[in-house]
């Protein structure tokens, strides 16, 4: 334990927190939450809707303010958004006033990179994610998953070393968002970055991880972590083989009960509200 | 190229020719109002000529554009702090509301008691004209802010002023461009009844002075030069509006 802590970029220690809302008893969101990533790792978070992965990611980024613990990233403690982490989120995020070079150019743009420098970056990293050529279009101009990936191209953008996303892929078809998971497996061997991937896609975990951690439902905890020992790259014979439905049973088998508990609490709290 | 809105518009100009001429060849709707449009065409060429014209037709440019931008800087400002500051936007919303309705006009003295008769105060009017719609539609904006574009900006670490110029505002480009319309329109119209009631210049002061000489064909070709500068005008911050990105 204290060996591995050693190695760990990125730790998760103790983190708690509550949502007050009006009216309403307080909503334990994390409970004295731990999990700690190694350097070059692959860890997906995976748990209920509701279950407070949100919540973990924006803590861990800096976001939001947790109640008590602490996010160490190589060792140092941090206090707000730190440089060596990337976020992508859940939601459409492109701005949709910039060309996709000018979107991945943003935050070079902040950090006062000169113009030249900044748009040959932001080709390469369009390149990077596979949108060679559309530089100068505008997100509406761009499929669904075209824009995800400029997303993932502005964070890449300034090369963070650890990569934090939150269902990147949610709103995308089956297809597309296998060739994305792909597609970041790649890049994150060319960048050499570690990968925090929160999902609530039990085949999307078990294809693109080394370790799946799985969350309980209120209070929102990792409830257990499995290590996905699998061969790389992981194709279409490694998806389809005993070993990988072997790992998507097991964790199923436990996400089963969360969700199922999850479900039942809402419907009791729709319940009481008529 | 001739295209149907375009047809739409030469054809409605002409109809309310006609309907105005017709009128007047048979002197019936107030007649000594509405004069025949040659009367009109008559005054127009005779005061295109006159340089005291130009000198009026100045001062309202003038007051109008000065105040105009002043009311854009300061009403972008004021609604994007209402907007960036909730709790304050939310206090301070009944007391922008009850100003934003109210006649413009009742302003008048108590500027006038600072600014005295000439070009300060029609500027302030103008300003406090102006002010109210390029706010209001700041703050409308501000609230309709994509969170997630915030969050992006935020996790890389943004700057205040940064996430103003290059989060804000290019977000508040729409409602920003409408409150700006609103706005000059409303500058103008408090310039030229600033000019009409207590002035000594500008085009409002001029068409009241050729209605109390009975010049009515100079007085309407006043008014005609007024609602061709709000048209240029317009026509200026539409030419503006189609080079900001969707
Ligand atoms: N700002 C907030 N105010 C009040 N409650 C909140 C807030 N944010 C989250 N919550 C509550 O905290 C719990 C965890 O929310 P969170 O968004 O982290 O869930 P999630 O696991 O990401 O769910 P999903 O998979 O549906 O995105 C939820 O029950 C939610 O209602
Ligand atoms: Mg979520």
């Amino acid at each position: 334990m204290t060996q591995k802590k050693a190695n760990a970029v990125l730790s998760v220690e103790q983190v708690s927190k509550s949502f007050y809302v009006e009216d309403e008893p307080p909503i334990l969101a994390l409970s004295e939450t731990d999990l700690e990533v190694q350097k070059g790792e692959f860890v997906a978070v995976i748990g209920p809707s509701g279950c407070g992965k949100s919540t973990l990611f924006n803590i861990i980024g800096g976001l939001i303010p947790s109640d008590t613990g602490q996010i160490v990233v190589e060792g140092k403690k941090t206090n707000g958004p730190d440089k060596q982490i990337g976020m992508v989120f859940q939601e459409e995020s492109t701005f949709a006033w910039r060309t996709v070079e000018e979107n991945i150019a943003f935050p070079l743009e902040l950090a006062g990179v000169p113009k030249q420098d900044r748009i040959k970056q932001a080709a390469h990293f369009a390149d990077l994610v596979g949108l060679s050529g559309f530089e100068k279009r505008y997100p509406a101009e761009l499929s669904c998953g075209m824009r995800q990936r400029v997303a993932l191209a502005r964070t890449l953008a300034l090369e963070p070393q650890i990569l934090l996303m939150d269902e990147p892929f949610a709103a995308l078809d089956e297809q597309t968002r296998m060739l994305l998971g792909e597609k970041i497996t790649e890049i994150r061997e060319a960048l050499d970055q570690t990968v925090l991937l929160i999902t609530h896609n039990i085949t999307e975990a078990v294809q693109l991880s080394d370790r799946v951690a799985i969350m309980s439902f209120r209070p929102g905890v990792i409830k257990r972590i499995l290590d996905i020992d699998l061969p790389r790259p992981r194709g279409p014979e490694t998806i389809s083989s005993d070993k990988f439905g072997h790992y998507v049973g097991e964790i199923w088998a436990d996400l089963r009960e969360e969700a199922a508990r999850g479900l039942r609490e809402s419907e009791r709290a729709l319940a009481d509200e008529h | 190229m001739l295209t149907t809105p375009i047809r739409i518009r030469a054809f409605s100009l002409f109809a309310i020719w006609l309907i105005w001429e017709v009128n007047a060849q048979i002197a019936w709707l107030v007649p000594e109002v509405f004069t025949p449009t040659s009367q009109i065409f008559a005054g127009l060429a005779e005061i295109s000529v006159s340089p005291v014209f130009y000198e009026h037709l100045f001062f309202t440019i003038f007051a109008t554009g000065f105040g105009f931008l002043i009311a854009v800087i300061s009403g972008t400002i004021i609604g994007i702090a209402l907007g960036a500051f909730r709790i304050f936007g939310r206090a301070m919303n009944p007391y922008i509301a009850a100003f934003a309705s109210s006649p413009k006009i009742i302003f008048l003295p108590v500027v006038m008691s600072f600014a005295g008769w000439g070009t300060e105060t029609k500027v302030t009017m103008a300003v406090i004209g102006a002010i109210f719609p390029i706010l209001l539609s700041a703050y409308a904006g501000m609230l309709t802010i994509n969170p997630v574009h915030i969050r992006v900006a935020r996790s890389f670490n943004i700057k205040w002023y940064d996430l103003v110029r290059k989060v804000y505002l290019p977000s508040l480009r729409h409602p920003l461009l409408v409150g700006f319309r609103l706005g000059f329109g409303a500058a103008l119209v408090s310039v030229v009844l600033t000019e009409a009631k207590f002035g000594e210049s500008g085009l409002g002061f001029l068409a009241m002075q050729y209605y109390g000489l009975y010049a009515i064909g100079k007085m309407f070709s006043v008014l005609v030069i007024l609602f061709a500068l709000a048209m240029i005008a317009n026509f200026l911050l539409d030419r503006f509006a189609t080079r900001v990105p969707h």
